[in-house]
């Protein structure tokens, strides 16, 4: 009879343990099957802004500071096509033909001609690395809302830990071609966006649509991206320093020495990114913090060495980081 | 000295002459955000005025000339001129009499201090030495901050989808 009854009980328990675990393998399922749907969104909005061809304007915002541009941009049979020129201010504007861009100047302007060159629409490692899984943040889908004339569907891009900024995505329902985007901080204060005033998606263009209009009387630089930094994750050398903290999801994502005693440090986790830039204190750096948008900029001393943090992350997490800052 | 350095050092001297316009302001109120020692700076520039003022203003010695003229004045009252033409007060050129206040403005703190020809001149060049080496190396602190911030945000838009790409990077360039 006892022995009855205690058969009975373990028999009970095991049923209960097998129907947990099943339970709880069926939810990771659906969570995991949610996650990667949500992350399509993402993948469909990077390839659909390179293989697609548009033309519009558009405003950047940072800070105090805005920008309205123009885009072009032609993806055909000898590849991508794409000119971006202000429209305000100074005449400036690159000229893109698959890696090669040209960046053009007025004669005498007082800009500086050693401003950063865009890579070209979204990053190849979000798209091919795995990143695209971004164990950092919870991907939503929030509804439907109209931009620029064209219906969008509202993706948010929550942080799973309050130490990087969220990001509001507006992509078109037809296309998935990004339309407008929100960097917003833990008060949902917005630090950046970025918006299309006009697209057009089906655009016909004049065969010179992409030759440089500046070309005549203007300063002109050319550059080309190196083959190396194009999307895959190359680190083939050990760093001087190493970081005993990281924010999750975060890897390092690019090492190079840019004189004897000057090194950086890149680490990303598909969205946000930040630099750790090395230089001996003698140097005179001084220690010193700014921002600008959602991009801070921190300078330490720490073993003989200036530390400099530039990235997209908030404050307290771009000190932790620096504080995490070790020699190898 | 690179091209933004040379227009913020003539959007200066433009605030100081009272000549700046728009475009010199938004330069000055970007540098000073810029979060570099402004302190150093503006006293770099004063000393640098006032070595070309001891040197010659407008072409000739200017202290030679208000010495000479000063035995002979009578009065010394500061009038703008407001005829177009330079003032002339009791036969003193405006410009003379205006030199010399400024000259006295700058010495008398130094002619108050003792053995004022040796430590007064000496300390003021060896103060001058140190600002001029501690601005060169701010500026060349400023000058790497912009290169490292241009290297983030190339770096950046390879190995990270931040969402504002190229955008972003085309934006700069107009700042």
């Amino acid at each position: 009879m006892r022995i009855n009854a205690y058969m009975k009980m373990v028999a009970r328990l095991h049923y209960r343990a097998v129907f947990s675990r099943l339970f709880i393998s069926f939810l990771l399922f659906i969570f995991t099957v949610n996650t990667y749907a949500e992350s399509d969104w993402l993948i469909k909005m990077v390839s659909a802004t390179q293989t697609l061809s548009y033309e519009g304007s558009f405003l950047y915002a940072r800070g105090g500071n805005i920008q309205l541009m123009k885009v072009r941009h032609r993806v055909g049979t000898s590849g991508r096509e794409e000119r971006i020129w202000h429209i305000n201010g100074l005449p400036m504007e690159i000229i893109r033909k698959n890696d090669i861009l040209t960046c053009y100047h007025p004669d005498g302007a007082s800009a500086d001609l050693e401003h950063t060159i865009p890579s070209g629409p979204y990053s190849q490692v979000f798209l091919h690395s795995g990143l695209s899984r971004l164990p950092g943040y919870q991907i939503e889908h929030l509804g439907k809302d109209r931009v620029s004339e064209r219906v969008a569907d509202m993706i948010l891009l929550m942080p799973k830990e309050a130490d990087r900024y969220s990001y509001r995505l507006w992509l078109d329902e037809e296309t998935h071609i990004l339309l407008r985007s929100e960097i917003v901080d833990i008060n949902m204060d917005i630090l950046e966006q970025f918006q299309f005033v006009e697209i057009d998606l089906d655009p016909i263009f004049h065969p010179d649509a992409f030759e440089p209009k500046l070309a005549g009387n203007s300063l002109s630089h050319v550059e080309k991206i190196p083959a190396s930094l194009k999307g895959v994750l190359h680190i083939t050398t050990d760093p001087d320093w190493h970081l005993n903290w990281l924010p999750d999801g975060f890897r390092l994502s690019h090492i190079e020495s840019m004189t004897e005693r000057q090194s950086m440090l890149n680490y990303s986790d598909g969205v946000s990114s930040f630099s750790l830039f090395f230089e001996p204190v003698s140097l005179g750096m001084p220690e010193g913090q700014r921002s600008m948008g959602a991009t801070w900029a921190i300078t330490r001393h720490n073993y003989s060495y200036s530390m400099t943090f530039i990235g997209e992350l908030p404050l307290a997490s771009a000190e932790r980081i620096l504080s995490a800052v070790k020699p190898n | 000295m690179n091209v933004n350095e040379k227009l913020l050092q003539e959007s200066f001297s433009a605030w100081l002459d009272d000549e700046s316009d728009d475009l010199d302001m938004q330069r000055l109120v970007n540098y000073l955000q810029s979060g570099r020692n402004v302190e150093a700076d503006l006293a770099f520039e004063r000393q640098a005025r006032l070595k070309d003022v001891l040197q010659g203003w407008g072409g000739h010695d200017v202290s030679d000339s208000v010495f000479k003229e000063n035995s002979s004045r009578t009065s010394l009252a500061l009038v703008p001129p407001s005829t177009g033409k330079w003032q002339v007060i009791k036969g003193v050129p405006w410009t003379l009499v205006a030199s010399f206040a400024l000259l006295v403005a700058i010495l008398v703190p130094v002619f108050q201090q003792d053995d004022w020809i040796q430590d007064g001149f000496v300390t003021h060049a060896v103060q001058q030495q140190e600002l001029v080496v501690e601005t060169e190396k701010l500026a060349s602190s400023q000058s790497r901050m912009n290169q490292y911030f241009q290297k983030h945000l190339l770096q950046s838009s390879l190995s990270s989808g931040h969402i504002s790409l190229p955008f972003q990077t085309a934006a700069v360039m107009g700042g």
